[in-house]
Order: structure tokens, then sequence, then C-alpha cells
């Protein structure tokens, strides 16, 4: 995280960082492994790209939400004692190497 | 629900707590990233991913699950899926007169390993795994190692274009990575920022080759957090430089022939941290 925000002798904070991202043509933002410590990065993260957003020095994309929505699952999970049953499932594990 | 909700956070435990639902509320969340610490058994996992489901129809529970060393979860019924070398190493072994039966072989074989490797995640709830990895077996990172399907870059595309769709037909999601390529340096960009002195062409030609021979297949990227400086000082995860300018400058070749093109179209994640 630390390396990430480094740009050429300055220290962006998480949400600047994180509207450059966005700004260059990036969908999504991963920040990891901040929740641990109370989430203070996290929430610095969501308020700093919120303030971003409502000042303009952020412009949220709707073609850049609609790729992320594109990416969630089209039918609800098959539960896991079924999937045991499944014979595609059955033979794909006789298959991994 | 927000007009854009890119930001992918995660959570501390393995069930939600009063900050956590906050959060899973906010209009800018949209994704959430789990880890081993996440994980306490199958069921457990169930619940958590339905209660985040509950408060966020909407948003994409995510994993890096490879196989190999990168799996999260490993036990209650979980398979251990095999490092991705192993696939490329089957690939190399044909049968005693039979060229090319080892390809076939383990082109089979990849599919099998995101098939069953998607089926058990989205069993408990998850959308989008962070596989499959297209970098290079070069030897020599202690990052990738055996989390690298081959050192050739041909080989590596047709195998991960059959990982990739063993996760489709589960209905799971991938995300190539780590663009142009994380193979050839040492240093683990979680704890510093690797460089990769290579020219460009070089770069393009050997490990970004995956990320054109893919434009077809992959549904999202995510970017090497390293530093190629005869392309630019920055690392390519970086915004500044980076994303915008495999989109645009620095990366690009002319566009009937990009690579970069190819991973602007298929939708970059940007890691902001490790």
């Amino acid at each position: 995280m630390e390396g990430a925000r480094h740009l050429e002798g300055g220290t962006l904070s998480y949400a600047q960082a994180a509207a450059l991202a966005l700004e260059a043509g990036c969908d999504l933002v991963l920040l990891c492994n901040q929740s641990l410590d109370g989430g203070q990065a996290v929430d610095e993260l969501l308020e700093g790209l919120s303030r971003a957003a409502a000042s303009g020095r952020w412009r949220p994309d709707p073609d850049s939400e609609k790729r992320r929505l594109s990416m969630l699952p089209h039918e609800p999970p098959l539960p896991w004692d079924e999937l045991m049953r499944l014979a595609a499932y059955q033979h794909a594990l006789e298959l991994l190497p | 629900m927000s007009a854009h909700a890119p930001i992918v956070l995660d959570i501390a435990g393995t069930t939600l707590n009063a900050e956590d639902r906050r959060r899973l509320k906010h209009p800018l969340t949209g994704g959430l990233i789990f880890f081993g610490r996440n994980w306490q058994d199958r069921r457990q996992l169930t619940e958590l991913t339905a209660e985040i489901k509950s408060i966020r129809p909407d948003v994409l529970i995510c994993v890096d699950h490879e196989g190999g060393r990168v799996q999260r979860f490993k036990t209650d019924g979980f398979t251990p899926v095999p490092p991705m070398r192993a696939l490329g190493q089957r690939w190399m072994r044909d049968a005693r007169g039979a060229p090319g039966s080892g390809a076939l072989a383990a082109l089979n074989a990849a599919a099998a390993c995101g098939y069953v490797l998607g089926a058990e995640l989205r069993a408990c709830g998850l959308d989008l795994t962070f596989a499959p990895v297209l970098d290079l077996d070069h030897g020599g990172s202690t990052v990738i190692g055996d989390r690298a399907l081959h050192r050739d870059p041909r080989v590596v595309s047709a195998l991960a274009q059959a990982v990739a769709h063993g996760l489709r037909r589960a209905g799971m999601q991938h995300c190539g990575k780590h663009f142009p390529g994380h193979g050839f340096v040492r240093a683990d960009s979680h704890t510093d920022v690797p460089v990769d002195g290579r020219s460009l062409k070089a770069i393009l030609a050997d490990d970004a080759l995956p990320y054109a021979a893919l434009s077809a297949t992959l549904s999202s990227v995510m970017p090497a957090h390293v530093i190629y400086p005869k392309v630019d000082r920055r690392p390519a995860g970086f915004p500044a430089v980076g994303c915008a300018t495999f989109c645009a400058e620095k990366w690009a070749l002319p566009a009937s022939s990009s690579a970069t093109t190819s991973v602007w179209k298929a939708r970059a994640t940007w890691k902001v941290a490790p």
C-alpha cells in the first residue's frame, strides 16, 4: 500500500490515488487489509472520494458502473450438496493434474 | 445505488460488524475482497456472503483463488487445486508417438481446474476470483514462481483461456493478472516496488502477449504494481500514468495490434493496495 501511494517523491491520500486510477480508466480500485486497525483508511477513502465527486474533482462514470454490474452472476448459486452430486463436477475433479 | 461504485474493500473478521455494514451500504462501495482471515468454514462463509448480498445485492464478492498456494479456503470440502505450473508441465508431456497429446490433456485439465475452483466458490456465494495469472515463469520470481502456467506466452495464453472457460462455466467471473507482466521481477510488490528494466518492445512481445491473445476472453484485468523505467518512471499500476498510459500513450501500439487496447477493453482493475 505504501508503495502504491508514493509518486515521484510525494505521497497521495487514498482518495487521491483512487481518483487518479479511476480518471485513468480503471473501473474498480482495491483497498486491501486496511480494515484491520479499525478501518480508518477505508473510511478515509470512502469519504475522500465522496468529497472528490461532490467537488467535481472526480466524475463518476456510468459506463464503468455498467461494466461492474455486468460482472454480477446471472443465476443463483448451486447449493454445495447439489454441486457435490453433479456429474460435471465429479468429472472435473478426476481431470485435475 | 450510486452512479458508479468503484471501491472494493475488505472486512476484518468472519462476520460483519456494525462498521462493516455501514461501509457496505456506502454508495461508493462496489465490491468486497475476502482473505484467509474471513474464513472459518463453509457454513460461515456461505452465511457471510448471503448477509452481504442481503444488504447490498449489487456488491461484487471477490477473492484470490488461483489454485496452488494462492487459495484462501482450503478445508471443509474445498478442493486443493494444484499450482498452475502443473498444467504447463502437463502440456509438455506427450504420450509416446502422439505429439500434441500433452497440450490437449493440459487444456482439458485447465478447464477442469477453473471449473472446480469456480463452482466451489460460487456455491459459497462468491462472484469473482482474481485468476488466472498470466505472468510468465521466468524463474527467479519468488512472488510468482509456480503460480505461472509456463514460460512461453503462447502456452500461457492457451491454458489461461481454458481456465477462464472453466470459471465461466461455473458462473464465476475472472480477472487476468498482472498486466503487463509481473514474472520477470524478483521483489514482492506487496512490500517493495519492483523494477523491470526491459524495453517496451521486449515486454509487449513476451510478457504482455497473453493480454492481446485473450482480448476476446478476459472480462477484467489487474495491473502489476511494478515500475517499468524504460516505459515510464511510475508503476504500471499507477494511475497518473499507469493505466492512462496503457490505454493511451506509452504502452500503446497501433490500434489493430495493441495489447493495451485489449486491456483497455477488458476493463482494468487497479489494485490500490496489495
